[in-house]
């Protein structure tokens, strides 16, 4: 039995509920993952001791999905949206532009540990294509230069909740 | 016990009643995944505000978009007579406008108006004559879609919700007597694959096990397509009275609601609206009184593609990894916890609930002989107009790129399209100069080598370039592959490699050759992901062999594997050079506004960020375009 820490049993409340054979992996992986921004060794652990699974298929199934992190993230995370309607706007080039000023791949943290930057999936919101997702926010109608300046505004530090808004006075959706 | 559900309609008649016919004007906001990409948020702090400081008899609520996703934020004036206005796109800086417009100042929000829902207002359209919905016939599955709340069951069920469940419960209609309706209304899934829902639903019916479940398949991992999302997050109730009509029909007792992780509001919604079908009485325990039993759950997914696969969605609900595995045997025979399993795409079991509404015969009033019914679609891409309709099966593709409006299939032309591609990764990439001959059926497509796919169409324009796309797909391809069998696994990762090293101008000429043996070796792949992997490629390669050509011609080591795109120095007198200098995130261009600015070709990362802002001094040159000319001089 491995020992009884604060942590497990702060990881052990949050299972709270959940039942081997009843399909909970997935949830209890989002509990842990919303609580805690990853999924640790010791997550796991206590989730295969939860749903009676051996650690390694916890391991197995964490690792498979794309939405789980096993180390904790930065305190923010830009997902750059891959999807048909952005490519067709320069999502490369913005890709580019944010690899080049946080200085790490797409999938990778920046070596500051200020910003994950991840791959998205297009959520059908494509009217505002090119986009990014800053905490989860959509931030669309990019350009490249307005990628430099939104990754270096968050590279120096600067609150995410502050940039990126649509221009008020704009909106003027095309097309009428 | 119809009883039971005559109380609950009482109480909704009253509520729904009371909300169409406010005692003071409304202002309802759209509230759904994308007008709260165009800022919904800050629109509504910015009404409550102005409602608050002008001390304003004014009250707000929310509703769901109507399908123009372009004009974003969306919101409805609601006035005590009843008469409803759409208006957007309502920026925070403009909800003073509607407020006065809400206040009876007639035509101060003249400028956003998009057209009247309900009743008649002066000089404003009726909403069916926008041009977007040119193509549109009756609104069935989008009824209450931009209507209603979709956070209110009371609007479900007094808009006719919960009433065929309730009738069928009357044994109106035993199980088979259902089965046989769905299966003359010719219903089909509408996840892709066009199986008829009342034939899978036979399967189930006659397992030999009584513990039976359902699963809706909500993972629409298709790129570019957003048709079960609006159902989801704009008319939740549907989605669970057609999973009831359908355990009925087969005799399930629980069913998984799998929903892609990357719609919160889909699964906040789903779940708020099990929460009120219960206690309403119309899931769970003896609905509506009856011996009929049910329970319902949302699974949350975590960003997988091939869990859209019904055997890897079955994986992933049961604890696995989300991989599928081969056929057979089939989910009616093994499928959730071994158990026999139906799956069926949201707008399946919405429409199903329609067809046990209205009959088999009103479903087939629309659509083709072969196509019964109507679909929602969700078009983006080189486009005005980006949103989601529901259509006819049929419809011709000329119309309905008329009714997104800016682009057109004369090349040449301004917004001249090059390609339209339908269905996600999986489905096709064909030339829009075939639009005059496509309809939106299955047969359309297939007839070229396509498929139509889940109702996600993307449009492309003729600037852009196939093998990037081509690309771009091949990768999600490769990255998404569960990694069982060799063929899907490797055979992406080399059709990955080829498309790559040509993009970087080390295109081979026996790189066709490559790709038609690779899309051969990945049909043996063990589920569809893999099967069908191929199916952009080789339409790429037959409809746009010339561009993949002229790729492969302009391949030249002096590229040293940067690629075909190039930015250079083109106008030393724009002035804006020195703010392109600045913006450049690697330091390539060099100068001062004194003059002799220079590009480095080798440290450009090609982002475009120069070029966005100093378009005459900064030029974008496309090699292959370049290579071609010369070849002809
Ligand atoms: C790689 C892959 C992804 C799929 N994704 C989805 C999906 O997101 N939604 C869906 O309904 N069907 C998807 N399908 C099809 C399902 O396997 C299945 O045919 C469908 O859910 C059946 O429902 P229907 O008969 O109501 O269309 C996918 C198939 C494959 C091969
Ligand atoms: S392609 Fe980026 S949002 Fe759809």
């Amino acid at each position: 039995m491995p020992l009884e820490t604060e942590a497990r049993a702060e990881l052990r409340a949050l299972l709270d509920g959940l039942r081997p054979d009843d399909g909970d992996l997935l949830e209890a992986l989002h509990r842990i993952h919303h609580r805690y921004g990853h999924i640790s060794r010791e997550a796991m652990e206590v989730v295969a001791e939860r749903l009676r699974l051996t650690p390694a298929h916890v391991y197995g199934a964490t690792t498979y999905y794309a939405d789980f992190r096993t180390t904790p993230p930065p305190p923010v995370t830009v997902a750059w949206c891959s999807g048909p309607a952005c490519r067709l706007r320069n999502a490369n080039g913005i890709r580019a532009a944010f690899e080049a000023v946080f200085d790490c791949a797409l999938g990778e943290d920046s070596p500051d540990g200020r910003v994950a930057f991840t791959l998205g999936q297009c959520n059908g919101t494509c009217e505002q294509a090119p986009q990014v997702w800053l905490q989860e926010r959509v931030v669309g109608k990019l350009t490249a230069a307005r990628a430099v300046e939104l990754a270096r505004a968050l590279r120096e530090g600067e609150d995410p909740e502050t940039l990126g808004w649509p221009d008020d006075a704009s909106g003027d959706g095309a097309g009428g | 016990m119809a009883g039971a559900y005559d109380a609950l309609r009482e109480r909704a008649d009253a509520a729904w009643e009371a909300w169409r016919h406010p005692e003071r004007p409304r202002i309802d906001l759209a509230w759904d995944t994308s007008s709260l990409a165009a800022g919904a948020g800050r629109v509504r702090e910015a009404l409550e505000a102005q409602v608050a400081e002008r001390g304003a008899a004014v009250d707000t609520g929310v509703t769901h978009g109507y399908g123009l996703q372009w004009l974003q934020p969306l919101a409805t004036i609601h006035w005590p007579d009843g008469t409803r206005v759409l208006y957007g796109p309502v920026t925070p800086g403009r909800v003073g406008l509607l407020l006065d417009e809400a206040a009876g100042l007639v035509g101060a929000a003249a400028e956003l108006a998009v057209g009247v829902l309900s009743g008649s207002r002066p000089g404003i359209p009726a909403i069916g004559e926008h041009p977007f919905l040119a193509c549109e016939d009756e609104r069935r599955l989008l009824k209450r879609i931009g209507h209603s709340d979709p956070g209110e069951i009371d609007h479900y069920v007094a808009t006719g919700g919960y009433h065929a469940l309730s009738r069928m419960l009357d044994r109106h209609h035993g199980p088979d007597a259902v089965r046989q309706l769905q299966q003359d209304a010719q219903l089909l899934g509408k996840g892709g694959a066009f199986f008829p829902a009342g034939v899978k639903w036979n399967f189930l019916a006659g397992a030999a096990d009584e513990e039976r479940y359902l699963v809706c398949n909500a993972d629409e991992g298709d790129p570019g397509a957003w048709v079960n999302r609006v159902l989801l997050e704009g008319d939740p109730h549907v989605v669970i009275e057609g999973m009831l009509i359908a355990a009925h029909a087969t005799g399930a007792i629980h069913g998984f609601i799998y929903i892609r992780n990357e719609y919160p509001l889909a699964i906040e919604r789903m779940r708020d609206a099990i929460a009120a079908a219960e206690e309403a009485g119309a899931l769970g325990a003896n609905i509506f009184g009856s011996d009929f039993s049910c329970t319902l759950e949302v699974i949350a997914g975590a960003g997988a593609y091939v869990c859209g696969e019904e055997t890897g969605l079955i994986a992933s609900i049961q604890d696995d990894r989300g991989m599928p595995r081969i056929k057979p045997p089939f989910p009616a025979q093994s499928g959730v916890f071994y158990k026999p399993t139906n799956v069926n795409n949201v707008e399946t079991y919405a429409s199903a609930a329609l067809v046990l509404e209205h009959g088999a015969e009103w479903y087939r009033e629309l659509g083709t002989p072969t196509n019964a019914g109507t679909k929602i679609f969700s078009f983006s891409g080189d486009i005005a107009r980006t949103g989601f309709m529901e259509l006819p099966y049929g419809v011709a593709m000329d119309d309905v790129i008329d009714a997104l409006g800016g682009a057109t299939t004369r090349s040449g032309a301004p917004g001249a399209l090059k390609a339209i591609q339908p269905g996600g990764p999986l489905a096709g990439y064909l030339p829009a100069g075939l639009s005059g001959s496509l309809t939106l059926e299955r047969e359309a497509f297939a007839e070229h080598g396509a498929l139509i796919g889940a109702g996600g169409i993307v449009f492309v324009g003729e600037d852009a370039n196939s093998i990037e796309l081509n690309l771009m797909f091949a990768e999600f391809l490769e990255d998404e592959s569960c990694g069982r069998c060799t063929t899907c696994h490797h055979g992406n990762q080399r059709m990955t490699e080829v498309f790559r090293r040509v993009l970087a101008g080390g295109g081979r000429p026996e790189d066709r050759h490559n790709l038609e043996m690779v899309g051969d070796a990945l049909q043996y792949s063990n589920c569809v992901h893999g099967s069908a992997s191929p199916t952009i490629m080789r339409n790429t390669l037959r409809f746009f062999s010339e561009e993949f050509d002229a790729h492969v011609a302009a391949a030249d080591t002096r590229l040293a594997g940067r690629g075909f795109v190039r930015y250079r120095v083109a106008d030393q007198d724009d002035p804006r050079l020195e703010s392109a200098r600045l913006i450049c995130p690697v330091d390539a261009i060099r100068g001062s506004p004194r003059g002799g600015y220079t590009l480095d070709e080798t440290t450009c990362v090609r982002c475009g960020a120069c070029h966005d802002l100093a378009p005459r001094g900064i030029a974008r040159d496309d090699l292959v375009a370049l290579a071609a000319a010369r070849a002809v001089t």
